[in-house]
């Protein structure tokens, strides 16, 4: 292992075989760039030598501050050419492991990298070990389909601290329709059970309706839904209700008609009716919210009326 | 002509306890491509599993209730034995997608040893009818052309009292049975889909024509028949499919002989969805609306499945009055929508099942059904 300068030109950061994480994944932190503009950058990289050129194992934030400060020169300390995959592999996990015992995400890239080095299931195992990972080709499998993952789709899932299972629900999206959820993201309100709908919902629309999501994004009603004026919560709340009548235009018609049913019964405010919206249990709830003794003759009288036993009569009808 | 499963099994391995075996020596490809094993092959991949056959003994219990068997339905109470295991078919809906460990397609070749299982087990109800399926892992006759452990389980189960067995499919592959001794206690049954459903859904299956085709032999050979329209499956045109079906069905098959039918929709379990979308991305079958129900599983909608119900029931009145008719895991409010009544429990309606087959074909036999013995203290609950 050697210590010294290397000319920036020489170093290899962003085509570097040792790059785990995208760009979006690399947030810059302010103090570091404090640091260097004032004295420069004291620690050494980690880089790895190829014949003349040197692929960066650890210092990715370092070199892009040298690039915008035009840093000519690093301090590296250099891995030797024959040094082995699994070591320099073992190196990163040191280097990162807190971030990477805590993230499903970053734990599928470094998987990915030991793939790509071409390191085998025996050689990883102690890595996995210290990942948590089960030693599983199933598992490791799931690791390496959510690696596959659109890059912003990955930050984002990072930096929400999506679980395995969610990032591999994600994995089985065409990945056409999560780029472009991704890309509404400074839009919508985003949790891993919204995405999970909507995504859902747009695919079932796409085949029900046997068009594609251009066609849908050129509809009016979804441009006014994606250009309203209001936040993003009820953007995301108003593009949910949009989907799901789309997706279930004969369910919201039978609850449209049942809401209008309840309507025309004429029960006091204090009675509220209500059902499976989904249809599938038959059966109506009936509760009476009472806080004045003078309440209950009323709400009797309405109960007893023969509007209410209609009402209940054409609502269960639908159930 | 259905594209014959045996094209895509790549290798046939037999346990070597069964080196002498009726099911072994049904084998009909050449010995060559055979390999005798002790260890049965594990295949977790569902597609790669049905490439490799494995003609198994017998393991562990395989006689037991229906697992769609469920405290909110009025279920039919039918016993299954699992003489199989996968399937070489590739129905897009198909549970096993999502259900199976091991997906090797198997075989159970100790007949023998299933009919003691099943003598065992039924012996503390000899008054019960029992009826038995085989399919509940996969296809009954599905690999009738490759290896059959079905006539000797026929012939077998003809000699238990009160017992009917019957053989599922959505083959067309029944030349094996037409010969056998089976003194109608084994019902064929055929799941029945429109064309366009088979075409769509229910890859390398035989088509409409063929598994018609197919009940009209084992008809004329004497065996009882039952159809299941289970799953029906929306389409646009899903009305005119199934009045088509019916129409197909009937010009060719007696009522006389068809025992029960079932009527079923589309469900899995909501995982399920996305396993169907990505094994089967031209699959249509999940383009209706579709509603998580508080028993785990997605359905069509109420109000459409009410509909294909009600439809499909008028027409089976119409063409073939006197077979007994159920639903499949539906809750007792469906019954009564589309039946107009329906049976106060699932042991009732295993009781009137019973007493449908004691009256309408004596000549099996069957001791006559009690109600009090179905459903004990049923007086009672009323």
């Amino acid at each position: 292992m050697v210590a010294g300068s290397i000319p920036q030109n020489q170093l290899v950061s962003n085509e570097s075989r040792y790059q785990i994480y995208p760009s979006t994944m690399l947030n810059q932190s302010s103090s570091l760039g404090l640091s260097v503009k004032q004295i420069g950058i004291l620690t050494p990289l980690i880089v790895h030598q190829f014949g003349d050129t040197f692929h960066v194992v650890d210092g990715f934030k370092r070199i892009d501050l040298a690039k915008a400060l035009n840093i000519e020169e690093l301090p590296c300390t250099v891995l030797p050419e024959e040094s082995k995959p699994l070591t320099i592999a073992t190196l990163l996990l040191q280097k990162d492991e807190m971030a990477l015992r805590n993230s499903a995400v970053r734990k599928s890239l470094f998987l990915a990298l030991c793939q790509k080095l071409g390191i085998d299931n025996d050689e990883q195992a102690p890595l996995l070990a210290i990942l948590n990972i089960e030693n599983h080709s199933r598992v490791i499998r799931q690791y390496l389909n959510v690696a596959e993952l659109p890059h912003e789709v990955l930050s984002f899932c990072d930096e929400k601290g999506f679980s395995l299972k969610q990032c591999m629900h994600l994995s089985k999206h065409p990945r056409l329709l999560l780029n472009r959820l991704f890309q509404w993201r400074e839009q919508l309100h985003f949790t891993a059970a919204i995405i999970e709908e909507i995504l859902g919902h747009f695919k079932d629309v796409m085949r029900a309706e046997n068009i594609d999501l251009k066609h849908i994004e050129e509809e009016e009603s979804f441009i006014a839904i994606m250009q309203s004026k209001s936040n993003n919560q009820q953007r995301t709340q108003a593009l949910r209700n949009w989907l799901r009548l789309r997706r279930y235009p004969r369910l919201s018609a039978i609850q449209k008609n049942m809401q209008c049913t309840v309507s025309d019964m004429g029960l006091p405010k204090a009675v509220k009716l209500d059902w499976d919206k989904s249809l599938e249990n038959r059966a109506l709830t009936i509760t009476a919210n009472i806080t004045e003794p003078d309440q209950w003759p009323d709400i009797c009288v309405s109960l007893a009326d023969s509007a209410t036993q209609n009402g209940i009569n054409l609502l269960l009808e639908q159930l | 002509m259905s594209k014959r499963p045996h094209q895509q099994i790549k290798t046939i391995t037999i346990s070597n306890a069964l080196q002498e075996n009726t099911v072994t020596d049904s084998i009909n490809i050449p010995d060559n491509a055979l390999q005798y094993t002790d260890t049965a092959p594990k295949v977790k991949d569902y597609q790669t599993g049905k490439k490799h056959l494995h003609i198994t003994e017998k393991r562990g219990e395989l006689f037991h209730d229906c697992s769609s068997k469920h405290d909110d339905y009025i279920c039919c109470n039918v016993k299954v034995l699992a003489t199989v295991s996968n399937c070489p078919y590739e129905c897009s809906y198909c549970f096993l997608q999502n259900y199976l460990t091991d997906s090797t397609l198997a075989v159970v070749g100790e007949v023998d040893a299933m009919i003691t299982e099943v003598s065992e087990k039924i012996s503390s109800e000899p008054w019960r009818i029992q009826r038995i399926g085989t399919w509940e892992l996969g296809d009954s006759l599905a690999l009738e052309d490759i290896a059959s452990n079905t006539a000797p389980l026929v012939e077998k189960i003809a000699a238990l009292p009160n017992v009917l067995l019957e053989l599922r499919t959505k083959s067309d592959q029944v030349e094996s049975l037409l010969k056998v001794n089976h003194q109608q206690k084994t019902v064929v049954s055929w799941t029945m889909n429109p064309q366009a459903v088979v075409t769509q859904e229910e890859y390398r299956t035989a088509s409409v024509t063929a598994r018609i085709a197919a009940m009209k032999k084992v008809a004329d050979a004497g065996y009882l028949l039952a159809i299941h329209f289970d799953p029906m499956i929306y389409y646009p045109e899903w009305e005119q499919g199934y009045s088509e079906l019916l129409e197909q069905i009937f010009a060719v098959i007696p009522q006389e002989q068809i025992t029960w039918f079932s009527i079923g929709s589309l469900r899995f379990n909501p995982e399920m969805k996305k396993v169907m979308e990505n094994n089967y991305p031209g699959s249509r079958a999940t383009e209706a609306e579709m509603v998580l129900g508080n028993d785990g599983k997605v359905r069509y909608i109420k109000p459409l499945r009410v509909e294909m119900y009600r439809h499909l029931y008028q027409l089976l009145k119409h063409y073939a009055p006197d077979p007994y008719i159920y639903l499949c895991m539906e809750r007792w409010d469906m019954w009564t929508k589309i039946f107009g009544s329906r049976p106060d429990s699932t042991a009732h309606n295993d009781f009137l099942m019973s007493e449908s087959l004691y009256q309408r074909f004596p000549q099996l036999d069957f001791t006559k059904p009690e109600r009090e013995q179905y459903e004990p203290g049923y007086e009672l609950n009323r």
